[in-house]
């Protein structure tokens, strides 16, 4: 018999899943910040979105969808180059309160399945086509109609 | 990832908690009428929410759940005699009903009434398909008893077990509503176990291996969709269902019985799973209950004599390197149930859930937590009634379907996500 065929310390489950050996868990952080590109793509969604720019994040910026110029913008106004926004991004999160904002849903999809990265979809109204406008550019779709679920969200992804 | 103290808040379930008190709200599986199969059989213990109860039936089938120290010393009433009516403590004679109240004091003179002024805690203790079921809340806000559609099939449509878990509640939970680990942990299972196997949805699951996952809302809970590509136009659906605080049902395969779990705190660090399986229209057959007693699926083998998993941390799990190295496990350790339980015991007695790093495909558990979270102080502050309490939350289903590509699930699945008695369950 091996010595490994009789695990001893923690090569045994029954010790090492202890409260007592979860207190030995090394303390450090076992990651590095991310990277992370909110983008509004309507007026509802950019309204949801307002509130939780002005928060502290680690990083995420906020961007609203601009129909008209095809691209982003920042929520004062101001254009942000497409190919820049997405630099070094590792989360993409699309919001829609509406149906508005399909075509930039499709057109940010498809920058980021280049970029090889999977939006998450928020739809943060009750609007039916919201969900609709999402569905085929998200990977991951949710629909919350409570106001929070998109900061906690964040939060919990650390953003 | 989770502050320390919203962790410890929905971890924390003894009494005077929060959540232990939104637990507090609901009836929640507490035995299997098999531990109590006749009239005056041996006491059983029982813990759950940090309470240390004991439950017994007496001699006219009435089921009681009382405190498990007499109040006269502290003697667990385990060692309780079952016989006349009550339960008597084997130290004194001292003699309990099923409310806890006492009958009798020998010591005392019936007529000084002594044993009026002592009464144990009870709760209800009601039978509902194969499960024993309490409310460990206020009486006054007693809710109506459950209506979860495995426990009011026929008996031969029905089949209930529990296994401890050692690990607190919530990171067993939230396995359940994580659809994500099922192409990695559980592949192994898909076309070999007996109540999988043979299903039309299972080719969608082994062609496409990267599920669009879709999180709503629902009146109790949550829906999770899992969305994978089916023929020309179309998409295959699995659609699992979470009612709070920790009710789930998975979506079905074939016409194989459907199934999904309670998982229900004994205390802090220690849980009960435990796992149903029903056909709504038919009984199961011989070898489905067959397979089921022998631990396949959902359900698990025990060291004899008790409800401890077979495989458990004493021994590994029976790990099996070489069979993991073969491809007929990923994890190394056989069945669905330990393949879930060996790693989220892993995490600890309670996961540290400061250190996460989660992924858009955690978005199910995100909110789950903040649906927790949200009852939990609703409750707390303002005294509201939690989701899943109504029984019309009760009263769902899971579904596999196939919809056109342009369908949003929620709205065409409204009738295959409720209890239609009787009728088969939507399924591919």
């Amino acid at each position: 018999m091996r010595p490994t065929d009789r695990p001893t310390l923690l090569n045994g489950c029954a010790r090492a899943a202890t409260a007592a050996e979860a207190r030995f868990r090394v303390p450090y952080a076992n990651s590095h910040p991310r990277s992370s590109c909110v983008v509004a793509l309507d007026p509802r969604a950019e309204a949801a979105l307002r509130p939780l720019a002005g928060r502290q994040w680690r990083g995420a910026r906020f961007r609203a969808w601009d129909a008209v110029e095809h691209g982003l913008r920042g929520l004062e106004g101001l254009p942000r180059p497409l190919e820049d926004e997405l630099q070094g991004v590792d989360l993409v999160v699309l919001v829609a309160g509406g149906g508005e904002g399909a075509a930039g849903a499709q057109a940010l999809a498809s920058l980021c399945a280049a970029r090889r990265l999977q939006p998450v979809g928020i739809v943060v109204s009750t609007h039916p086509s919201a969900a609709a406008a999402l569905r085929d550019c998200a990977s991951v779709l949710v629909s919350s109609a409570d106001e929070e679920y998109l900061a906690d969200m964040l939060t919990a992804m650390r953003a | 990832m989770l502050r320390k103290e919203v962790n410890d808040l929905l971890t924390q379930t003894g009494p005077g908690t929060p959540t232990g008190e939104l637990f507090r709200q609901y009836w929640i599986p507490a035995l299997l009428a098999s531990e109590l199969p006749e009239d005056e059989c041996p006491p059983v213990r029982v813990k759950l929410l940090s309470e240390r109860l004991v439950a017994f039936r007496d001699t006219a089938g009435r089921y009681g759940l009382i405190d498990e120290f007499c109040a006269h010393r502290g003697v667990s009433l385990w060692f309780g005699r079952n016989e006349e009516g009550g339960l008597r403590c084997p130290y004194h004679g001292w003699k309990y009903d099923v409310t806890g109240r006492c009958l009798e004091v020998p010591s005392e003179p019936a007529e000084s009434g002594f044993c009026d002024r002592i009464q144990l805690r009870s709760y209800p203790l009601v039978k509902r398909g194969d499960v024993l079921w309490t409310h460990l809340g206020d009486p006054a806000r007693r809710p109506p008893l459950p209506e979860w559609e495995f426990a009011l099939v026929p008996p031969e449509q029905t089949y209930t077990s529990k296994r401890w878990q050692e690990s607190n509640w919530l990171q067993a939970l939230e396995g359940g509503i994580d659809s994500s680990h099922v192409s990695w942990l559980h592949s192994g299972g898909l076309n070999a176990d007996p109540l999988f196997k043979g299903a039309r949805g299972n080719e969608y699951n082994l062609k496409d291996r990267r599920p669009v996952f879709e999180v709503v809302e629902s009146d109790g809970g949550l829906f999770v969709g899992a969305r994978r590509d089916a023929e020309e136009g179309r998409y295959y659906w699995r659609i699992t269902q979470w009612v709070m605080p920790s009710f789930t049902m998975i979506p079905p395969r074939g016409d194989h019985p459907v199934h999904g779990h309670f998982w229900i705190p004994i205390d802090d660090e220690n849980t009960w799973a435990w796992s149903y399986d029903y056909h709504p229209a038919r009984p199961l057959t011989a070898e489905e209950r067959q397979a089921m007693i022998e631990g396949h699926g959902i359900h698990n083998q025990y060291v004899p004599g008790t409800f401890r998993p077979l495989q458990n941390k004493d021994n590994d799990y029976l790990m099996d390197r070489a069979a993991q190295k073969r491809g007929e496990t990923f994890s190394g350790v056989r069945g669905i149930a330990m393949q879930d339980a060996s790693l989220q015991e892993s995490m600890g007695p309670i996961v540290d859930r400061t250190k996460e790093n989660l992924v858009s495909t955690d978005n199910g558990i995100i909110m789950a937590r903040q649906r927790l979270r949200k009852a939990v102080v609703a409750l707390r502050d303002r005294q509201e009634t939690p989701p899943g309490v109504d029984p019309a939350h009760q009263r769902v289903r899971s579904a596999s379907i196939v919809l056109l590509r342009e369908d949003a699930f929620v709205e065409k699945c409204r009738e295959h996500l409720r209890v239609r008695p009787g009728e088969r369950h939507s399924s591919v």
